[in-house]
């Protein structure tokens, strides 16, 4: 991997930590809710570099993150990486496959639902012994449904507006 | 300012509609619990009776958690996690609730005798 990829990563990987720790000071009106605004460094690692690039910052994000705010190898932990991953997988084959295309606020809502149900739904395998709690899950797709898109539009804007342009394709 | 598409608004669209669907098909009364089913990462399950009041302490993944059943309920007292939305969750009675403390991978969840093949004491 070369330098330039590598400082990239560490650069996308700061800014994804930092916005995760500072999100979770922000008050939710749901316990567990989360604003969302460290998945929009994800979306800019994935639709502006790369999946690689993507997983990266994804895994850094949760390892570190977790780490900073104390609660690494909990059972938040699990939810966090199981959710996270099945985002950036949701969002990678939205942005490779998806019929019609989906623009990069589509990857992101879908990316947001499917964090939101897989987190819930390791929160059954954990908790509730097998019985998915059919009302946490259905209030946490609306939630992911309109999270996604504010990250998503956010997201997009960022892609296309800021400087990054000229470091990036935006396709 | 970039615009939606309306394939983007497509699955949104979908998405919170299949997520409204789920909540309203859970709507619905339900009795009182009698027991309460505690379960940590750490301990194993124990299953307390709802009628008579106590103190419990439980380890979890980060800490001790304390439960207090009381007045035909279930709260938590005090908790090792960040945020306390299990102790913010105040006191819970009705069969099928729950508490649940992520961090520390410690629940409460009520049941009513039915929900039980046998209770061993």
């Amino acid at each position: 991997m070369d330098a330039k990829r590598l400082t990239r990563i560490g650069m996308l990987s700061a800014c994804a930590v930092a916005a995760y720790v500072f999100e979770s000071f922000i008050p939710v009106p749901v316990p567990w809710a989360r604003v969302g605004l460290s998945n929009i460094v994800v979306v800019i690692a994935l639709f502006g570099f790369g999946f690689k690039e993507a997983l990266l910052v994804t895994l850094v994000r949760i390892a570190a993150g977790n780490l900073l705010l104390g609660i690494i190898l909990s059972p938040s932990f699990a939810m966090s990486l199981a959710g996270s991953l099945a985002a950036l997988a949701v969002m990678a084959a939205a942005r490779a496959w998806a019929v019609p295309p989906l623009s990069v606020i589509g990857a992101s809502v879908a990316g947001a639902v499917a964090n939101n149900a897989v987190q819930i739904y390791v929160f059954a395998i954990l908790f509730t012994g097998g019985g998915l709690p059919r009302e946490l899950m259905g209030m946490f797709i609306i939630l992911g449904g309109g999270v996604g898109f504010i990250t998503g539009l956010l997201s997009a804007h960022l892609l296309k507006k800021v400087a990054l342009e000229r470091s990036i394709r935006v396709e | 300012m970039t615009r939606p598409t309306v394939a983007d608004i497509v699955v949104t669209g979908v998405l919170v509609a299949a997520g409204v669907l789920l909540m309203a098909s859970s709507r619905g009364e339900r009795p009182r619990g009698d027991t309460a089913v505690i379960k940590s990462v750490k301990d194993t399950v124990v299953v307390v009776s709802l009628s008579e009041n106590r103190t419990l302490v439980v380890r979890g993944a980060l800490g001790e958690t304390t439960l207090r059943v009381e007045g035909g309920g279930i709260e938590f007292l005090s908790s090792p996690c960040p945020h306390k939305v299990c102790v913010d969750r105040g006191r819970v009675a009705l069969r099928g609730d729950y508490v649940v403390c992520v961090p520390n991978g410690v629940s409460a969840r009520i049941m009513g005798e039915s929900d039980f093949d046998a209770i061993v004491p």
